[in-house]
């Protein structure tokens, strides 16, 4: 079976004096149904990481392949098809529209997807059941729970049925109940063949992964590093 | 077409969600198309006004010249009678000038005097003539022009009058003659012009005595008023009936249609409403633009949020785009309306008659929508430009 992820020394410097280098010669392979935990202290480069992994950003150097596609010479339109069709993404702050329900909110990656009006509402209704919310469907989002906010997140990002999931510390705010609850949707969706790549603080999380990968000044490794 | 209506859902909810700001434009908008339509609107209904005006004076006119040649008895005598017989003919009657050469007008003296009084004209004209051109004042009697015996008889236009020292406070002077070609004619009246015909300084004398000074009446022209749009019916008939045995010796020309005279009108009013219009869409344009970048850059991290979703950059210019078509269709549905209203409200107040082209609301909607496009065009491009990953980042 391929690397969903298949990523080679990659590097992300941001322009400054003097520059910023959030990532160095990060190498990482994620294969399907894999549950990988990045690990480490804020400021170490997880979100740049995940930026270049959901094709969000583009690193300085190195190279990336994502579900056998080569990402250096790939045209923007093809990016922003994969990002669409195969990626979902669980971002740090939620990214949710607070004037619109919960179901419209879903149903706005569907409709950047250009998924044809008569499959949504069953793939929205399908999402909605996965993470518990067919009860707020028609709520105001922004009157939703944190823990809710977060479901709606990760249903937002699964409604696609994508290949690759990736969530940027998507239980970083819950309590303990609600960090299980989607401890144990992401579980689902990993059985389910899909790669899912969690950025966490928690040990919780750290544990629950299949694999580890500590972050620490913008340099992976595999082992915690030594303070 | 799937993709425009989502589009479309899409910036519904968005401007549903910012109610005040969008009815806001599109009263922008509304007001702008608004006064461009009623500028172009009363443009229209004015200089169509203005051609009916003249129109109205003109067009109602026939006349009926000789071909050419030098025959004589080109008008049989009862011509004017003939031409009244044709149905939507309100008058006729008519003219020839004498010129002055040969008419000599002068004082009346006993003495030989070869001078000649300048600055005044002879004509002869049917008593049909003054009805044809509104000729008012002393016209009782006018009869005596008709008369094809040597009757020698005159009347005069004010200014001819004064030449000859002839007193115009009355229409009938009484006891004054003039001398005519050596003869010695009598005044019996004065004559006022009108808007069709200016005779101040005519000599008007019996049609049958001017045609005997000239020897012929190939000069002569034979003038016919009708009813409005009856011209071209009249005119194609006309020399059938005045002379039914050879109508080629008469040629027909109806008075030239106004059309450039009414193009003419039309683009120096065009000019003057349209720029005040411009202007005020010009506005309206800076105004939906600005109001568009500030809500894109309220709106930065929603952009970025449906970048990272997987909208392209053009999805994301087509949604602003829309967003700017919508407010300003709306606006030009709108300010079509207001501006067929205003429109009407200055034919009201104007007394005109209001000329409405269908066209119109049209131009409005057009004119509408196309400023909200053009005003989101740099919006829309800025919002495209907008980095997912950094937008991402804020809350
Ligand atoms: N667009 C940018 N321009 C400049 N510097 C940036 C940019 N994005 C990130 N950085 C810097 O890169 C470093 C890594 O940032 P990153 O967001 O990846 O950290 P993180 O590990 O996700 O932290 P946290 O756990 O607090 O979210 C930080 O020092 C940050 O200031
Ligand atoms: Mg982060």
């Amino acid at each position: 079976m391929t690397a969903v992820i298949n990523a080679h020394q990659l590097s992300r410097s941001f322009p400054g004096t003097p520059p910023i280098h959030a990532l160095r010669d990060a190498t990482l392979s994620v294969e399907p149904g894999e549950k990988v935990a990045i690990y480490g202290p804020s400021g170490a480069g997880k979100s740049t990481l995940l930026n270049l992994l959901g094709l969000l950003d583009g690193p300085t150097t190195g190279s990336y392949t994502v579900l056998g596609e080569e990402t250096a010479t790939m045209p923007a339109r093809t990016k922003d098809r994969l990002r669409s069709q195969a990626i979902g993404f669980v971002f740090q702050q939620f990214q949710i529209l607070g004037h619109r329900t919960t179901r419209e909110n879903i149903d706005l990656k569907l409709s950047i997807a250009r998924i044809p009006h008569a499959k949504r509402a069953a793939l929205v209704d399908d999402a909605l059941e996965k993470v518990g919310l067919t009860h707020r469907a028609t709520s105001q989002a922004r009157n939703l729970s944190g823990g809710e906010k977060q479901r709606l997140a990760i249903a937002r990002a699964i409604v696609n049925r994508p290949q690759l999931l990736l969530a940027d510390e998507p239980t970083g705010n819950l309590d303990a109940r609600n960090t299980d609850l989607v401890l144990s949707l992401l579980d689902d969706f990993s059985a389910a063949g899909i790669a899912v790549v969690v950025i966490t603080h928690s040990d919780r999380t750290a544990a629950w992964s299949h694999r580890n990968v500590f972050i620490y000044d913008g340099v992976l490794s595999a082992t915690p590093p030594r303070s | 077409m799937r993709i425009f209506v989502d589009t479309f859902q899409d910036c519904a909810i968005d401007m549903t969600a910012r109610l005040q700001r969008t009815l806001l434009l599109i009263i922008a908008v509304a007001l702008g198309a608004g006064t461009f339509v009623m500028s172009l609107g009363s443009n229209v209904t004015a200089s169509q006004q203005i051609a009916n005006d003249m129109a109205a004076g003109t067009l109602d006119q026939i006349s009926v010249a000789v071909s050419g040649g030098t025959d004589t008895n080109n008008f049989p005598d009862d011509a004017d009678a003939r031409a009244l017989t044709l149905p939507m003919v309100l008058s006729s009657g008519r003219r020839i000038d004498v010129d002055i050469d040969t008419a000599q007008p002068n004082r009346f003296t006993t003495a030989n005097v070869d001078e000649y009084v300048q600055g005044v004209a002879v004509a002869g004209v049917t008593t049909g003539y003054f009805d044809v051109m509104d000729l008012t004042g002393g016209t009782a009697g006018a009869w005596v022009l008709d008369s094809t015996q040597h009757t020698n008889v005159a009347y005069l236009g004010v200014q001819a009058a004064k030449e000859l020292g002839i007193p115009t406070d009355t229409p009938y002077p009484s006891g004054y003659q003039i001398s005519l070609a050596g003869h010695r004619v009598d005044v019996v009246g004065i004559v006022q012009s009108s808007e069709r015909a200016r005779v101040d300084n005519v000599i008007l004398v019996p049609y049958a005595q001017a045609v005997a000074m000239k020897i012929s009446d190939s000069e002569a022209v034979l003038t016919v008023r009708t009813a409005i749009g009856a011209g071209g019916p009249v005119s194609k008939a006309l020399r059938q009936v005045v002379r039914p045995d050879a109508p080629e010796r008469l040629t027909v020309t109806q008075v030239a249609t106004l059309d450039s005279l009414r193009s003419g009108v039309d683009s120096q009013l065009s000019r003057l409403g349209m720029s005040v219009g411009v202007m005020l869409l010009a506005l309206t344009t800076l105004l939906i633009a600005n109001s568009m970048i500030v809500a894109v850059m309220s709106r930065t991290s929603e952009i970025g949020l449906r970048r990272a979703l997987g909208a392209s950059q053009g999805d994301i210019a087509r949604l602003f785009l829309t967003e700017g078509a919508i407010t300003g269709f709306l606006g030009g549905l709108a300010g079509a309306a207001l501006g067929v209203v205003g429109t009407l409200v200055t034919a009201l107040a104007n007394g005109w008659s209001v000329t409405m082209p269908l066209w119109l609301p049209f131009i409005g909607l057009g004119i509408g929508t196309v400023v909200g496009i053009l005003a989101s065009v740099y919006p829309a491009t800025s919002a495209a430009r907008i980095n997912p990953a950094t937008a991402i980042r804020v809350d």
